[in-house]
């Protein structure tokens, strides 16, 4: 099922929650609701699932409008950040719970798809049990069930994996990826986490102060950010930001700060150079080299080994740089070092709006 | 603007719009709201215009008639008024007095002791409330008793006091006793929770600064629980004022003519109990109002003051 | 909360016994007074602390033989009283809880017009002192046809417990978290559903101890019966025991004890068992 949201707008009273959305999702897409919290990311996952009223624009779910519907009335399943299972029923009843609700499912028929949508997510053994009696994960998987048992056109997930530890987290991430992919719903889901969006998403809608920023594929939103605070937001260590002067060269640009000078192999295109730049690159697009080598030279600030790669933060005069180094790095404490930019990873954004110059 | 317009679907007419909105509420809420219409506001209004009628058992519920404010200066030149005000005063400045101030006390000792035997004291404290009151009057009416049955005798005896009928000759002993017993179990299970509810670092840190616990009942936990308190005193006021069930059922008013009569039995005596036969409803209504305006204001006090704003956040669900 | 060791001064056995010594003196009127009640009623005649004469059930033969008892002779026996008694405190109790569960969802759940308002209203009736209302009840019963009949009575008890139990209950919602709500609107139910399904299990313990303590309440109920319901046929208990505590002659204490102490002791029975939860309820609801 197609889902499309246009221009639309929550207020809570004075306070904007989500202004002017538009947002296409292909039938069988797994788009994720991406942004720091207080965004209107789960505010906008409210409203699809009608438990918000929008204050102003539509919804629709295919070509049927279904702002005005009541949460039963819209066909979705939603799994809830604290899985919201009912204590006082057993994993069967919960699950079954959606279909209780609906006349036209006889008992057999509830009883053979509650076991059907509990095999699915592998929890058929534990029936019987009350949610007290589970797991994290398992609770995860019940409340998946649950949603997934009145065959809805649409499933929402609000921060599905945070209540999750770090290993069951990575295992669920999985697990709720191949489900979304088997059963071929419409799925949106809301998280903070970067690293959950780009890993499970087939697109991701990077939202700040209830404003979309950027709606694109994992790929294209870690390698084109389309702005300063995608810059920012997608990618750990976070990527390298500093303002350098632009000056024409031989024909090409050049990025001139105290200490660094980069030949951009293409300046913004068309329009006449601006004089300033905010130039980001990517710990893992610098490299440290021997000292007087690379486009820049500075000090070791710190080491912080990874295990599998380490992170370095080399000061360049007055700012400091993050890199990331083999294993095999070692540097002392206030060593000096070159960088080397890989000159086809650099982004430059505009120093006022923030907007991608290149 | 024209997004605006657009959210208002065919199915959402004005009139239908309300009734969406509205209808689950009015069915959870009808109930209530119909009991208390009809046994809250209503007796509140009716006890106002009453007061300005004649209603009573000789005119019945249909031949009465206006009569201004009549019942009020009946009410003041009444030659027992004052003497009923005056009593209604002490009464309530005593036993108001005993209800805080041993609330409190039973509230620091019993936090102070062991928790179990802390708790088993809070209990008994609070015995006389969860007692029906005929029975709690019972036991006093009989530890008063006129020898040699009352307790009260022999426990004053070893002090030289000649045995006596508590209730005739020291009505007001007992009154306040009964009453303070009850009433103390409010403050004490007030200010117990709100004892318990100051965070445990504010003692260890009196107490590594080197406070005794007399000092940190006084410098700590007594300013801490200062609205508590207020609020206990409030509340109690206002509820002595209205209230007369132990009064009846010991002295009834008496000894004498309005011996330990307070305002509030005097508006039930009148309207609902009196010997005459004649039920003075209005007269009783108009001693009732003034009582009604009492508890209404200290009422809006309490709600204004206390714990109003922060009581009605906003339902995060917009699903009618 | 504060632990024993960390709040006593610990300097010494005997400054630490001094609370102990103050609260037990302090008790004592309490602890006496029902001591009292409960041997009193097993001899006929008692002075200050003695009981003269032996061990004896004869206070207690109101039970199964309620002609021979002179001070009981011209009133109703006393199985039918504590049925009335009983009737009057169970339906208060259920149906009080009933309207107020429904009622505190309202206020904790649904956005409705007028919702601060009334949400005011209940409040103020709650510190409200119902009882200087009485005479004007007196006139609503009247025009209703429901003076002197238990279901009168019944209502004005029921109404009064509303603003307490209204607002205890939406305490009890409010501590529900939203996600089950809303997890059950999406999961397809209605809100009359999600109230009776998913909210009011939820609030059990709630429903438990607000059912036991307005059912201690309308057990414990003197003056609506005593003024609404004057004529004898459906007197309860508390109005029992004021009409034979209320003669103002000679009075049988021991009689009197034995069924003092009949009255008394569901309520303390109760009480033992629900300590804990009322003693919340109390202190978290104001009730006064």
């Amino acid at each position: 099922m197609r889902v499309a949201l246009r221009g639309l707008t929550k207020k809570f009273g004075e306070v904007v929650g989500v202004h002017e959305l538009d947002l296409e999702i292909r039938s069988g897409e797994f788009v994720a609701l991406l942004g720091p919290s207080g965004c209107g990311k789960t505010t906008t996952l409210l409203m699809v699932a009608g438990i918000y009223r929008p204050t102003s624009g539509q919804i629709f779910f295919g070509d049927r409008r279904i702002d005005h519907l009541l949460p039963k009335e819209r066909g979705i399943g939603m799994v809830f950040q604290s899985y919201a299972l009912y204590p006082h029923m057993t994993v069967a009843e919960n699950i079954g719970f959606p279909l209780e609700l609906r006349r036209s499912v006889s008992n057999e028929e509830r009883e053979r798809r509650v076991r059907e949508a509990a095999a699915l997510v592998q929890v058929d053994a534990l029936l019987d049990r009350r949610p007290a009696q589970l797991s994290g994960g398992q609770q995860q998987r019940v409340a998946l069930a649950r949603a997934l048992v009145k065959r809805p056109d649409i499933l929402l997930l609000d921060e599905p994996l945070s209540n999750l530890d770090a290993r069951l987290r990575h295992e669920m991430r999985g697990e709720i990826k191949r489900l979304q992919k088997e059963v071929g719903i419409t799925a949106i889901f809301v998280t903070h986490d970067q690293l959950e969006a780009l890993t499970m998403a087939d697109r991701v809608a990077l939202m700040r102060d209830g404003v979309l920023q950027a709606y694109a594929t994992p790929t294209e939103l870690y390698a084109r950010p389309v702005n300063q605070f995608v810059a920012e937001f997608i990618g750990t260590p976070p990527m390298n930001f500093f303002a350098a002067d632009l000056a024409p060269r031989n024909g090409s640009l050049v990025a001139r700060t105290e200490g660094i000078e980069l030949a951009l192999p293409a300046g913004p295109r068309g329009a006449k150079a601006p004089p300033t730049a905010t130039v980001g690159i990517r710990p893992e697009h610098l490299a440290i080299v021997a000292p007087g080598q690379g486009e820049a030279s500075g000090e070791v600030y710190v080491v912080e080994p990874m295990g599998r790669e380490q992170i370095v933060d080399v000061q360049v005069g007055e700012r400091r740089l993050r890199v990331i180094a083999p294993p095999g790095f070692v540097a002392k404490i206030g060593e000096r070092v070159g960088l080397r930019f890989a000159p086809e990873q650099l982004h430059l954004f505009d120093p006022a709006s923030g907007a991608r110059l290149a | 603007m024209a997004r605006t317009e657009a959210i208002a679907l065919p199915r959402e007419r004005q009139g239908a719009a309300w009734w969406r909105t509205n209808a689950t509420a009015l069915l959870f809420m009808g109930p209530a709201m119909v009991l208390v219409l009809v046994f809250f506001l209503a007796p509140v209004v009716i006890t106002f215009v009453m007061s300005f009628t004649d209603l009573a058992t000789s005119t019945g519920l249909s031949n009465w008639q206006w009569i201004g404010s009549a019942n009020y200066e009946r009410m003041f030149r009444s030659q027992f008024w004052f003497t009923i005000l005056g009593n209604t005063l002490v009464y309530v400045a005593i036993v108001l007095a005993f209800n805080v101030v041993v609330g409190l006390g039973v509230a620091l000792l019993s936090l102070h002791v062991e928790p179990k035997a802390g708790g088993v004291f809070r209990a008994l404290w609070l015995l006389p409330r969860i007692s029906p009151s005929v029975v709690y009057a019972l036991m006093w009416t009989w530890a008063a008793a006129s020898p040699p049955f009352g307790m009260l005798n022999y426990i004053v005896a070893p002090f030289g006091l000649e045995p006596r009928f508590w209730l005739q000759s020291d009505p007001w002993l007992i009154v306040i006793l009964i009453n303070g017993f009850v009433g103390a179990s409010f403050g004490m299970l007030i200010l117990t929770s709100a004892i318990k509810a100051i965070p445990e670092d504010l003692f260890r840190a009196a107490r590594v600064d080197g406070a005794n616990v007399l000092q940190i009942v006084r410098r700590i936990t007594l300013p801490l629980v200062k609205w508590p308190i207020l609020f206990v005193l409030v509340y109690q006021t206002m509820s002595l004022f209205a209230s007369y069930e132990y009064i009846l059922l010991t002295t009834n008013g008496g000894p004498g003519l309005y011996g330990t009569e307070t305002w509030s039995l005097w508006a039930f005596h009148t309207a609902l109990a009196n010997y005459y036969g004649n039920l003075d409803f209005a007269y009783g209504a108009a001693m009732s109002a003034i009582l009604v305006l009492l508890g209404l204001g200290i009422s809006i006090v309490l709600l204004r003051v206390f714990r109003f704003g922060q009581l009605v956040a906003e339902p995060r669900v917009e699903v009618d | 909360m504060a632990t024993v060791a960390e709040r006593a001064p610990g300097s010494g056995r005997w400054p630490s016994l001094v609370p102990y010594v103050v609260l037990a003196l302090g008790t004592l009127p309490i602890a006496l007074l029902y001591a009292w009640l409960l041997y009193s009623s097993f001899f006929l005649r008692v002075e200050g602390f003695t009981p003269i004469g032996p061990f004896t059930l004869e206070n207690w033969r109101f039970l199964w033989d309620p002609l021979s008892v002179p001070e009981l002779r011209n009133r109703p026996p006393i199985i039918p009283l504590t049925i009335n008694t009983f009737i009057f405190a169970t339906v208060t109790s259920l149906v009080g809880v009933l309207i107020s569960s429904m009622a505190g969802y309202a206020f904790s759940r649904l956005r409705f017009k007028g919702r601060r308002m009334m949400l005011g209203g209940v409040l103020l009736l709650h510190s409200f002192p119902s009882v200087t209302l009485l005479i004007a009840l007196f006139v609503v019963l009247r025009t209703l046809g429901l003076y002197d009949k238990l279901a009168g009575v019944i209502l004005v008890q029921t109404a009064f417990a509303l603003p307490f139990g209204i607002w205890i209950m939406k305490g009890f919602f409010d501590n529900v978290p939203w996600d089950l709500e809303m997890s059950a609107l999406v999961d397809g139910a209605g809100r009359l559903r999600t109230w009776w399904r998913i909210m009011l299990p939820l609030v059990k313990p709630g429903l438990l101890a607000l059912t036991v303590l307005l059912f201690v309440e309308g057990w414990n109920q003197f003056l609506l019966p005593f003024v609404f319901m004057p004529s004898g046929s459906q007197q309860t208990l508390s109005t029992l025991v004021r009409g034979i505590l209320g003669e103002g002659r000679f009075v049988d204490y021991g009689l009197l004890t034995a069924v003092g102490l009949y009255y008394i002791a569901p309520v303390l029975a109760l009480f033992v068992f629900a300590q804990d939860q009322l003693m919340r309820i109390y202190a978290g609801g104001v009730k006064g």
